[in-house]
């Protein structure tokens, strides 16, 4: 205790020294907070977005269909595998897709577009494409004719809410299926790969154009939390028992949205690295300096007994104190940074419409949200950079003869 | 006194090097001191008195010859077995006081206690008799800057008697003082090494100090001269 005591007291003798590298400390952690939450923030919009619209938590597939994205490869009878994951995740929304790649013409143009099948009531639950309906409206689940498209198909094809446009595919067998379609909404993403080549049709009319029996591309599971994901995967692979069938979490599923935030996670986190080595340098200058005015104290306190082990525990002792005063205001300050990015966020829509990352059409307005999981582990990083920047002032003293340090002058 | 030696010095020989000459600090001493004397170690500056002093406190190593404290030989130490001999059986008053400066007076003074893992109850009652013995009551809680260059030398004779150590070796202790200050100090040493025989080693220069030393060693490049028994 006494040497805790030590600590605190010799760092307020350079009251002004000690604050500096306090706010050098705490404004790093801070904006480290910030930047990650923002980040965070981002991320979570993202993976909410992709997992919404291009897989759920946990999908289940025909075996393969992940690696070739081969139309004809469906799950059969989904209907009833549906209904197996409905019971077995009762608080989970289950949906089912069929996606199928073919040309949509109009009476003046035609265009290649991807029609998702899907169940329009158990969709709108998961992913905000209803809300981005700008003219006309959503889907209706018995609606076997109507069909939504983005907006710059819409123009492409030259039509209006209520024109006739068909679909052909050749989705499995030989022949090519049609399929006509009305017109019933418009919506605006703003990505172009979503507004100009998705249109969404009710699940039963896409299931039209195969030849198997009640197929979907994919059946997906929507939780309410991530954090469910993998118990939910497990429970899922053993309640799926089908044969042809495979059961895959959102991060293999949408492999390449998963590796960019990971990538992009570990980018950032590389760059605080380098800034927090920046600031421990901030942190050795001010425990090296505070070490070498107090030679001649050291000297005496060996002399006295003091053993050069203890003795850099004292100074590791001026790092952990430094370290730790600074994590708390660093947090402090980075919550308090971070709470207008949540409430308020960051609007870059006059940079544009819309961006997309991985495939992902991401919102121009960007929110940040507190990583709770990381916040206890900031101050161990204030804490952690501050001790080992007191690595090099501890080895130092432990290297002082007692007789050359009373000497010092 | 009792019989046995609390310091056994044989042929001891101290040699630094400075660049190209080499200074004979010490040059063959043998000296015993008895447990509870009063001992002056007197002589010109450069006469080898702090260095003996120095090798006796295993603050510096002898070049030969031996060293030998309460019966362990201090030259053949580690850094790590000086230190828990300092520790464990000497105390240190040194010429500018050296206290630490953040420390008030009883934490300066518990600080060896600490060292040795004293509880803290035990070691504040402890520190606090020993500065009242010093006659710094009422003292306590201040710190080195608050006090005179006389009450921090108390402070520095409270925290080398505090642990109650074999030896108390001091080095030019009254060299800092006025004429009144340093002889109250003396005045101080001489009675707790009457009350509680204490052993004391002084170098230095000191009349004063000499007149009160039961013992007088006279020291002359690196070698014991004269030495006188009161």
């Amino acid at each position: 205790m006494l040497l805790l005591k030590l600590a605190t007291r010799n760092l307020l003798r350079n009251t002004r020294r000690t604050l500096i590298t306090m706010a050098g400390i705490s404004l790093g952690l801070a904006m480290m907070m910030g930047s990650n939450n923002l980040a965070f923030g981002s991320h979570q919009d993202m993976l909410r977005t992709a997992i919404g619209l291009l897989a759920g938590h946990v999908v289940v597939q025909a075996e393969g269909y992940q690696e070739e994205n081969d139309a004809e490869l469906v799950v059969t009878d989904s209907t009833a595998v549906a209904e197996q994951l409905r019971q077995a995740f009762p608080d989970a929304s289950v949906g089912r897709r069929l996606l199928v790649d073919g040309l949509i013409t109009s009476p003046t143009n035609a265009r290649g577009a991807a029609l998702r099948g899907v169940e329009p009531s158990a969709e709108a639950k998961v992913i905000d494409l209803d809300d981005k309906v700008i003219e006309g409206e959503w889907l209706a689940d018995d609606d076997d004719r109507g069909i939504l498209m983005g907006e710059e198909m819409v123009d492409a094809l030259g039509i209006e809410i209520g024109d006739k446009v068909v679909f052909m595919a050749q989705p499995d067998g030989d022949e090519v299926q049609s399929k006509l379609f009305r017109l019933r909404g418009i919506y605006r993403t703003g990505s172009p790969e979503i507004d100009g080549y998705i249109a969404i049709v009710p699940l039963q009319a896409a299931q039209g154009l195969y030849q198997a029996k009640d197929p979907a591309t994919q059946i997906a599971v929507h939780l309410d939390s991530d954090r469910q994901t993998l118990p939910t995967w497990e429970r899922a692979t053993q309640v799926v028992t089908a044969d042809g069938l495979e059961v895959l979490p959102w991060q293999k599923a949408i492999p390449d949205v998963y590796e960019f935030v990971k990538l992009d996670s570990a980018y950032s986190d590389g760059i605080w690295f380098v800034l927090g080595l920046i600031v421990a340098m901030g942190v050795v200058n001010t425990v090296l300096m505070s070490v070498l005015e107090r030679v001649r104290e050291f000297g005496v306190m060996m002399a006295v007994g003091l053993k050069p082990l203890k003795l850099a525990l004292m100074v590791l002792a001026e790092g952990l104190v430094l370290g730790m005063a600074s994590a708390v205001i660093g947090v402090g300050l980075g919550l308090l940074l971070s709470w207008p990015l949540v409430v308020y966020g960051i609007d870059m829509s006059s940079m544009g419409e819309s961006m997309e990352t991985a495939g992902v059409p991401l919102s121009m307005h960007m929110y940040a949200e507190i990583d709770w999981a990381r916040l206890f582990v900031y101050p161990f990083i204030g804490i952690g950079f501050s001790v080992l920047a007191s690595l090099y002032p501890a080895w130092k003293v432990t290297r002082l003869s007692p007789i050359e340090a009373i000497q010092h002058q | 006194m009792t019989s046995s030696p609390i310091v056994t010095v044989r042929d001891l020989h101290r040699h630094y090097q400075q660049g190209e000459i080499t200074v004979k600090a010490l040059r063959g001493v043998d000296l015993d001191i008895g447990r509870g004397e009063f001992t002056a170690l007197m002589g010109a500056s450069g006469s080898g008195k702090t260095t003996l002093l120095n090798m006796i406190g295993g603050l510096d190593s002898p070049t030969s010859g031996t060293v030998l404290v309460d019966g362990q030989d201090v030259g053949a130490m580690d850094r790590g077995r000086k230190s828990d001999l300092r520790l464990d059986k000497i105390g240190f008053v040194f010429q500018s006081y050296n206290l630490i400066p953040v420390l008030s007076a009883v934490e300066n003074t518990e600080f060896v206690l600490m060292l040795r893992g004293v509880g803290k109850k035990e070691r504040r009652d402890k520190a606090m008799a020993v500065l009242q013995q010093v006659g710094l009551g009422g003292m306590e809680h201040r710190r080195p800057r608050e006090m005179s260059g006389g009450q921090q030398q108390r402070v520095a004779v409270a925290r080398a008697i505090a642990s109650e150590p074999a030896l108390v070796l001091a080095d030019e202790p009254t060299a800092n003082l006025d004429s009144q200050t340093g002889h109250d100090l003396i005045q101080l040493m001489q009675k707790l090494n009457d009350e509680l025989g204490l052993t004391f080693v002084f170098a230095t220069h000191d009349p004063k100090v000499k007149d009160a030393a039961h013992r007088v060693v006279w020291m002359e490049d690196g070698q014991v001269q004269q030495d006188e028994r009161k």
